[in-house]
C-alpha cells in the first residue's frame, strides 16, 4: 500500500509500503517484472513477518529500478520466466 | 493539480497534470491539498519553494522528494483519517509458499462484464473474479483514483496473471480462483466489516486458502 501511516492505524496483519503512485499498488501497467517483484515480496512477507502488524517499506523506485535484474538475482539467472 | 513546467520558444506554457501523471509518484498524493485549510496550503508551498531553491543550488533533490512523500501521507491522513483498531489480527503462516494456496485480491473496483458495476459513491459489496477471465471481459468502476493504469493492465491493480505465473513455475502451490474484488472508496465501512468482509473471509477459508495479498487503492 502507499501510506505507512494508514497501514499502522488500520493494524494490518502484515503491510508492504511502496513508493508507487496511488492506483498502481502492484506496479506500472505493462511492467510485469515490477509487478512480479512486488507480488513476490508481499507473498514472502506472509511467512517472514516476525510480529503482528509488521510493516516493511520497500526501497524500489517507480521508474528507475531494474526489476528484471532484481528477478534475475533472485532466481539464479532466470528472470522468473517473464 | 497542474504546474507550470517549462517555457517554450514562443513563451508557450506547457502544463502537466501531475496528479494524473503516474510517473510523478510523489505528487500523486497531493490531490488531497484541495481539502486542506488555506493556511496549511500556504505553509506547504512556502516550504516547497525553499526546498526547491536549495535543491537547485546543490543538485540534490532528495529533501524535496522526502518532503513531498511525508506531506502526502500527512495530508491524506488528515483528510480521510482511517478507522483505528486496538488489536492486530494475524494468523501464523507456516507452510512453504510452494505448497500453499494463495489469493491475490484488490480494492480497485475490478469486475467482470455482466456483473453489476460497483457504486462509485461507496460500495461494500464484492465481485468474484475467475483468474482465467479473458482480459476483454474485465471492467473497472471507480472515480477516486486514476484508472488509466488498470484499464491498460489489470495486473497493476490486481496481479492475477503474475500469481498464475508463480503457480506455473511452482513458486506457489496453487493460485486461488475465483478471487475477490472490492471497492476502495467506502465512506461507511460498517457493511464491509460486518457482512461482506466476513463473507469473503469465510469463502476463502472454505476454498482452502493459506494466505492472501491485497493490493489497495
Amino acid at each position: 500500500m502507499v501510506h505507512r501511516t494508514r497501514a499502522e492505524t488500520l493494524s494490518v496483519p502484515r503491510g508492504l509500503v511502496l513508493r508507487l503512485p496511488f492506483g498502481r499498488p502492484f506496479g506500472a501497467p505493462g511492467n510485469p517484472e515490477q509487478q512480479r517483484v512486488v507480488l513476490e515480496d508481499a507473498l514472502t512477507m506472509l511467512g517472514s513477518a516476525r510480529e503482528p502488524g509488521e510493516i516493511r517499506t520497500m526501497p524500489y523506485r517507480w521508474r528507475r529500478e531494474d526489476y528484471g535484474r532484481i528477478l534475475t538475482e533472485r532466481h539464479g539467472g532466470t528472470s522468473a520466466g517473464i | 493539480m497542474a504546474f507550470i513546467l517549462k517555457l517554450g520558444e514562443f513563451m508557450a506554457i506547457e502544463k502537466l497534470d501531475l496528479i494524473k501523471n503516474p510517473e510523478t509518484a510523489p505528487f500523486s498524493k497531493l490531490q488531497y491539498l484541495k481539502w486542506t485549510p488555506e493556511d496549511e496550503v500556504t505553509e506547504f508551498f512556502n516550504r516547497l519553494f525553499h526546498l526547491n531553491v536549495a535543491a537547485r543550488e546543490t543538485g540534490d533533490w532528495s529533501d524535496v522528494d522526502r518532503f513531498l512523500e511525508e506531506q502526502g501521507d500527512s495530508i491524506a491522513a488528515k483528510v480521510a483519517a482511517p478507522i483505528a483498531f486496538d488489536d492486530t489480527p494475524r494468523s501464523p503462516f507456516k507452510k512453504r509458499l510452494s505448497e500453499s494456496k494463495v489469493a491475490v485480491m484488490a480494492t480497485g473496483d475490478v469486475y467482470v462484464e455482466g456483473q453489476i458495476p460497483f457504486d462509485t459513491d461507496g460500495d461494500w459489496s464484492y465481485r468474484e473474479i475467475p483468474l482465467d477471465t479473458p482480459l476483454d471481459q474485465l471492467r473497472v468502476a471507480h472515480t477516486h483514483y486514476d484508472t488509466n493504469g488498470v484499464a491498460e493492465d489489470v495486473d497493476s491493480v490486481l496481479a492475477m496473471h503474475r500469481l498464475l505465473d508463480m503457480e506455473a513455475e511452482g513458486m506457489v502451490g496453487e493460485a486461488l480462483t475465483p478471487t475477490y474484488s472490492f471497492m476502495g472508496y467506502i465512506p461507511d465501512p460498517s457493511g464491509l466489516m460486518e457482512v461482506t468482509g466476513p463473507e469473503v473471509a469465510g469463502r476463502l477459508t472454505e476454498d482452502g486458502m493459506d494466505g492472501a495479498v491485497i493490493g489497495t487503492t
